[in-house]
């Protein structure tokens, strides 16, 4: 429509001219009367006088005159302008067409269809014939009406193709699975959204707030910074920031019962930029990797069920000992705080010995059981209910009862408590022995001597290499590469009962080297390491001792983080530190509640597996030290006696 | 090419991160250990892109963008921060960084991050 309108305000008069006839002022009626009849549709006649229109004469009006009495000798013989109508109505050629119908309506009724004379520059150009001008509007318009229908039609159709367009969009986006909407600086969810979405909040969502639509999904240090951040998405001039502000919104939540993934991007909205954010439902997915390292978990056990099953056996049945030691130590101890380390060292060192088996429920377990002690212990005042709270909870806890069952699912229920070994208690074996020894000669004594150590000795380095797998376990674990593992030295046997609480508490060395020591493959190569790293446990034989050296190749203990932490617990002042030598600041490490680890992992950090190796050793009448050197790596020797 | 400045605490990061740039074809013309070191070593160098460290001893990350910001605003920089910063990071960006880059971080994901930071143009088409 509007264009039309455009077209004819625009549209001149020039397009409407006609040449017309014109006659000169001089001449006279019988001229003009010769013109009239010979040519039947002439109009009128224009008079011009030097180019100029003076004058018209319409054919009705020249009738007129000349048929009244005397008409035509009056008029005939005369000039024109006795004849000539001087009230003329001239345009210019460039003038608006609209200024035709205006001056020409204005006219006296008996003048409507007069000429409308057409100058340029003053001079003749021709004129429009109102008749003929009425005529080619109608035309016109007729042409505009059928533009106008056409375009009608076209809009019409336009929009309904554009409905059925919108509507293949929506079902594309309504099955696609995902919720998709969108929301601008106001936050509001603008009213095209899926219907996924609708399922995931379980409600309609269009004009709701985004932020309140979510908020409930997060928790409150997250909601905070979700609005700062959405501001400053609004407010951001720079693309690039744009995308890293979107980065920030936590992508994850539970969203009833459903874990949601949530995916934002920058659209060009209508008035500004706009959020798009899609929806995606991945508990399915969480689902099946949680049940695929379940799975992985669960072959890691059963493998240690099969190859280390008396070694395990032995694990359980010392496991409950400590833990009725524990308690015993909990009715007979006066000072809760020394009670609680006590308890928290035993759950330390056992969490990290069932590591090694793979039991991992346990190791969950027991890790916050010492995460609950460590609070207790950061706390002022420990109250007894909250110790005997967590007490009665290890007692009910059957901390592992799911690994155990899970491995007897696979290997028989039973199968921890009927070992197909023969096993008879030390003393019992003693007595068979010595009913042995009594029948028989004395130079075959020796070799049942021999016989009855070997029974209850095994090759240290067969037990050091026991440690292989938790390691490479380990350093899977840490995201780290495979250190080569290397035991070497001289073969010692021992009873491995009289050094089981040392060689067990090795596990926190190892597990040292591979959170602190070792570098990552990435750091190694770039200190032209090789890029793995190696463990090395070297065993010396040396009269009635022998030592196990373990050392690693990694960068060493840093001693200034050390002594931060050591200042920063209060155990000792920054002068007590700088009197102390290389070995004493080393020396740090085996103090209780020391570590250099920023963060407690499941993995190492607590500072509490050194100091109880450092006990046991003690304990056995050994001892243990330890030296390092930036980027070459860490040793620690162990020295124990040898006891048959 | 462009000339990069790495500001990092750990020398190991900054080794890393010098091997990744001058392997994508990049100059690297300045590091620097912390903060205050940090502008001293932009006034000198003029770099076009600085990888910045968010927590350092002396003067934090935060600190040295805003000062290298009151001097230029147009140079670039990108944020290397550990997670669950997203606090200090919404800071740096509001700040004027225009990225940022989670430690530990991944040699592909550096190089697509500098890439586009280089290539984005700074506004947006309206």
């Amino acid at each position: 429509m509007k264009d039309y309108a455009c077209i004819s305000a625009e549209e001149k008069v020039a397009g409407f001219v006609i040449s017309g006839h014109t006659v000169q002022i001089e001449e006279n009626g019988e001229y003009v009367a010769e013109l009239f009849n010979s040519m039947e549709e002439l109009e009128g006649v224009v008079v011009l006088k030097n180019k100029v229109p003076v004058g018209l004469i319409m054919k009705t009006y020249f009738f007129q005159k000349l048929s009244t009495p005397y008409g035509n000798s009056l008029y005939g013989k005369r000039p024109v302008s006795f004849l000539m109508e001087t009230a003329i109505v001239t345009v210019d050629v460039n003038d608006d067409v609209d200024e035709i119908s205006k001056l020409a309506t204005n006219r006296a009724y008996s003048n409507l269809y007069d000429y409308i004379i057409v100058t340029q520059n003053a001079s003749y150009r021709g004129v429009i014939s109102i008749r003929q001008f009425l005529v080619a509007l109608s035309d016109r318009n007729k042409e505009q009406l059928v533009e106008l229908k056409l375009q009608n039609e076209k809009e019409l159709s336009l929009i309904s193709s554009l409905r059925e367009k919108t509507q293949s969009v929506r079902n594309l986006l309504d099955n696609a699975g995902q919720g998709f909407l969108s929301f601008g600086a106001d936050l509001m969810v603008k009213s095209e959204y899926s219907s996924e979405c609708c399922k995931i909040f379980d409600s309609e969502i269009s004009d709701q707030n985004y932020l309140q639509l979510i908020a409930p999904y997060f928790d409150d240090g997250k909601k905070s910074i979700l609005l700062s951040i959405l501001e400053s998405f609004f407010a951001a001039r720079e693309y690039i920031c744009e995308s890293a502000y979107l980065s920030l919104l936590p992508p994850e939540a539970v969203v009833n019962g459903r874990s949601i993934f949530f995916e934002y991007k920058r659209i060009q909205g209508i008035t500004g930029k706009d959020v798009m954010v899609i929806l995606t439902d991945i508990t399915e997915k969480k689902e099946m990797e949680k049940a695929l390292e379940q799975d992985r978990e669960t072959q890691r056990l059963i493998i240690k069920a099969i190859t280390c099953k008396s070694e395990l056996i032995q694990l359980i049945n010392d496991f409950d000992g400590a833990l009725q030691t524990s308690f015993g130590l909990y009715e007979n101890q006066s000072d809760r705080k020394e009670f609680l380390l006590h308890f928290f060292r035993t759950i330390h060192t056992f969490k990290g010995d069932f590591a090694q088996y793979s039991f991992h429920n346990a190791m969950r377990t027991l890790h916050v059981f010492e995460n609950r002690i460590q609070s207790l212990l950061n706390s002022s005042e420990i109250e007894i209910r909250e110790i005997e709270e967590i007490i009665n909870d290890a007692k009910d806890a059957s901390i592992l009862k799911i690994d155990m069952d899970t491995a007897e699912a696979s290997l028989g229920s039973g199968y921890f408590s009927e070992s197909r070994d023969i096993s008879i208690t030390e003393e019992r074996m003693a007595v068979v022995f010595d009913d042995i020894s009594a029948i028989i000669s004395d130079g075959e004594k020796e070799a049942v001597k021999n016989a009855y150590h070997r029974l209850k000795h095994r090759n240290l380095k067969t037990i050091l290499l026991d440690h292989k797998d938790y390691i490479t376990y380990l350093a899977g674990r840490l995201e780290k590469g495979q250190p080569e593992y290397v035991v070497t030295g001289d073969n010692v046997y021992i009873d491995s009962n009289i050094y089981s609480p040392v060689l067990k508490n090795l596990i926190h060395i190892f597990r040292n080297s591979l959170d602190h020591g070792l570098e990552t493959e990435e750091e190694r190569v770039l200190l032209n390491k090789n890029p793995c790293g190696t463990i090395t446990c070297a065993i010396k034989r040396n009269c009635d001792r022998f030592s196990i050296e373990i050392s690693d190749d990694g960068q060493g203990i840093d001693v200034e983080k050390l002594k931060a932490k050591a200042v920063e617990k209060g155990i000792f002042t920054e002068g007590q530190l700088a009197e102390m030598d290389k070995a004493a600041l080393f020396d740090l490490i085996f103090i209780d509640n020391l570590s250099t680890k920023a963060s407690v992992s499941q993995v190492s950090g607590r500072g509490m597996g050194m100091s109880s190796l450092k006990n046991e050793c003690l304990q056995l009448g050994g001892s243990i030290s330890v030296d390092s050197e930036q980027n070459k790596g860490t040793k620690f020797t162990i020295s124990l006696p040898l006891f048959h | 090419m462009k000339n990069f400045m790495i500001v990092d605490d750990s020398m190991m990061i900054r080794m890393n991160l010098k091997r990744i740039f001058e392997g994508c074809g990049h100059k690297v013309v300045a590091e620097a250990a912390n903060g205050k070191e940090a502008v001293e070593k932009y006034v000198q160098h003029k770099p076009d892109v600085i990888t910045m460290d968010i927590t350092m001893p002396i003067m934090d990350g935060i600190e040295a963008l805003k000062e290298i910001k009151k001097a230029d605003r147009s140079v670039k920089v990108i944020m290397i921060s550990a997670l669950g910063q997203e606090v200090k990071i919404l800071e740096a960006l509001n700040n004027g960084a225009c990225h940022y880059i989670l430690k530990p971080f991944k040699e592909a994901d550096v190089i697509r991050m500098v890439e586009s930071v280089i290539t984005t143009p700074e506004t947006a088409a309206i």
